[in-house]
């Protein structure tokens, strides 16, 4: 895998730059969003844990979405016919993957970036509670940046073994806002190392489900490499078919 | 040792139980136009996938100056591909597609503008692909071949959704690059107009190899013959039999005749007292010479 690869996935990403910005800016909304609710309606947010979790479900529904930036971007390649370019200039599919990977980990990124920046601005304007500490409030940056990353990232992962865009959106969202809640509830391994749990804890400052961030961030990047190999294996694979 | 500047050998395919594509060999030289042809569902696109490294052959090989494609270093330098399955992004302009494409192999932009003029699409460079013709994304797909100024060209399908003017700058192109020294494969079911470019041909009929060679020794092979309409068809066909004249039965009231002269023909009608009302003699061509490949004369 090569610089020209990784410029040639960037200039993927800027030149279809309606999706990507349709994307960041959906995702800098629904934090928005979240967060002005969460803020606004109700007693919710009286402490400064208060204000971390708050920025943890708005950096996880940002994370989401970026996800499924992703996976529209890689499922794309099949449903538009441009992977055929793509793989002729790149026999060695799996560079593809894992350059697509790295490019939209940047995007996740600006995500992130974004989200952080809302959501303290509205903590700031909004919130009564006390803010956390400087610490935390680092920690809780370098959550969101890695989450968000990580999860366009997987998105990438899961528009390549999947293909069919709509498919893998609606496989995501069903797998992570129902299959993995409901297991979650069976089981609390699920719950504190399944892919959600394991990001939640990742993004927030001093971990979650009693699980250390650290902890949480290494099962997380656990499972964006696996699911990424699996992606490897089966794009090389994958015959490109004429009908 | 072949000088061939892509060989194919052996080269199979087949999905659960079915072979599409059937011990297929043969070899593109340089400074020549290989015309690949074949009815629909042949192999034609499977062959030309599995030769460029997107499918994986279930046996066989095919190789540019003796490696597989995966293996070439640099392959947008060594090959030039137009696959009629390629498409553009819809939300892309054409001089982003080759901008991307380009980036893979740090060509710089100038050379996707001056291919974009090449080709005739400098003044849509910046239009979305989406909204180009079929045509015009054949001209983009022939830039993005070029990008590498490879020796090898493969074009699954080129002239299709080409207009006249189209396909004539499609002929010379092909004919200048063959010029130039780089081997061309091209796949087509325009035969009139492959006629006009190709020097050699390989014909596959269900996966397999039918005939390959060059194009004029096998129109000359071409059971060409002198065509025949008329009254009572059944009769005139067995006294021609009779006189040891081969006979292909095309139409109830056509066939073909291979071996007799018109006035011989326009004689035993006249014995036997059967209207003629066409006997014009056929033209040996690469159309022809493909009907008889595949599927007897047919057609």
């Amino acid at each position: 895998m090569t610089r020209p690869l990784l410029h040639a996935e960037l200039l993927k990403l800027i030149t279809t730059k309606r999706t990507t910005t349709i994307f960041l800016l959906t995702s800098a909304g629904l934090s928005l969003l979240l967060t002005l609710l969460t803020l606004l309606t109700g007693d919710n947010v009286n402490t400064a844990q208060d204000v971390l979790d708050t920025l943890t479900s708005a950096g996880l529904i940002a994370a989401l979405v970026m996800l499924i930036l992703g996976a529209v971007n890689m499922g794309g390649e099949s449903r538009h016919g441009t992977q055929v370019g793509t793989f002729l200039a790149t026999p060695v599919r799996w560079h593809v993957v894992l350059a697509k990977s790295l490019v939209h980990t940047l995007a996740g990124l600006a995500a992130g970036a974004l989200n952080i920046v809302v959501g303290l601005i509205c903590v700031a304007l909004f919130a009564d509670a006390s803010w956390p500490s400087f610490g935390n409030v680092v920690l809780q940056m370098l959550g969101t940046l890695g989450v968000t990353g990580l999860y366009a990232a997987l998105g990438v992962a899961l528009g390549t073994l999947l293909r069919n865009q709509a498919a893998v959106v609606a496989g995501v969202l069903v797998f992570l806002l129902v299959v993995e809640p409901l297991l979650s509830s069976l089981w609390t391994v699920i719950q504190k190392y399944g892919v959600t749990g394991s990001a939640g804890e990742m993004l927030t400052a001093g971990g979650n489900n009693g699980v250390a961030q650290g902890v949480g961030a290494l099962v997380f990047i656990a499972w964006v490499v696996l699911f990424t190999l699996a992606a490897f294996l089966v794009i090389e694979r994958r015959d490109v078919r004429g009908d | 040792m072949s000088d061939a500047s892509l060989v194919v050998e052996g080269l199979t395919k087949r999905y659960g139980g079915r072979t599409v594509v059937d011990d297929l060999s043969f070899e593109v030289h340089p400074g020549r136009v290989t015309g690949f042809v074949g009815p629909n569902g042949a192999g034609k696109t499977t062959s030309l996938l599995m030769v460029l490294g997107l499918a994986a052959p279930s046996g066989g090989t095919a190789r540019f100056g003796g490696q597989i494609y995966r293996d070439l270093s640099s392959p947008l330098r060594a090959v030039g591909a137009v696959l009629e399955i390629a498409k553009g992004h819809p939300g892309r302009s054409g001089r982003d597609e080759l901008r991307v494409l380009a980036a893979t192999h740090e060509f710089d932009d100038r050379r996707v503008d001056e291919l974009l003029k090449l080709v005739g699409l400098g003044d849509d460079a910046h239009r979305r692909s989406a909204d180009y013709s079929l045509g015009m994304r054949q001209r983009l797909a022939l830039a993005g071949a070029m990008l590498g100024d490879p020796p090898v060209l493969v074009l699954d399908e080129p002239l299709n959704g080409l207009d006249p003017q189209g396909i004539r700058w499609l002929r010379s192109f092909m004919v200048e690059r063959a010029a130039e020294g780089r081997a061309i494969l091209v796949s087509s079911h325009q035969l009139t107009e492959l006629q006009q470019v190709a020097t050699d041909m390989v014909v596959i009929d269900k996966g397999r190899t039918v005939a390959q060679g060059p194009v004029a020794e096998m129109v000359s092979k071409s059971q060409a013959g002198l065509w025949l309409r008329c009254a009572e068809a059944d009769r005139l066909q067995a006294a021609l039999e009779r006189a040891g004249h081969e006979v292909l039965r095309q139409e109830a009231d056509g066939m073909r005749v291979s071996g007799a002269t018109a006035p011989a023909i326009a004689q035993l009608a006249l014995d036997e007292r059967i209207l003629v009302t066409e006997l014009y003699p056929i033209v040996a061509n690469l159309e022809q010479a493909f009907f008889d490949l595949v599927d007897g004369g047919q057609s």
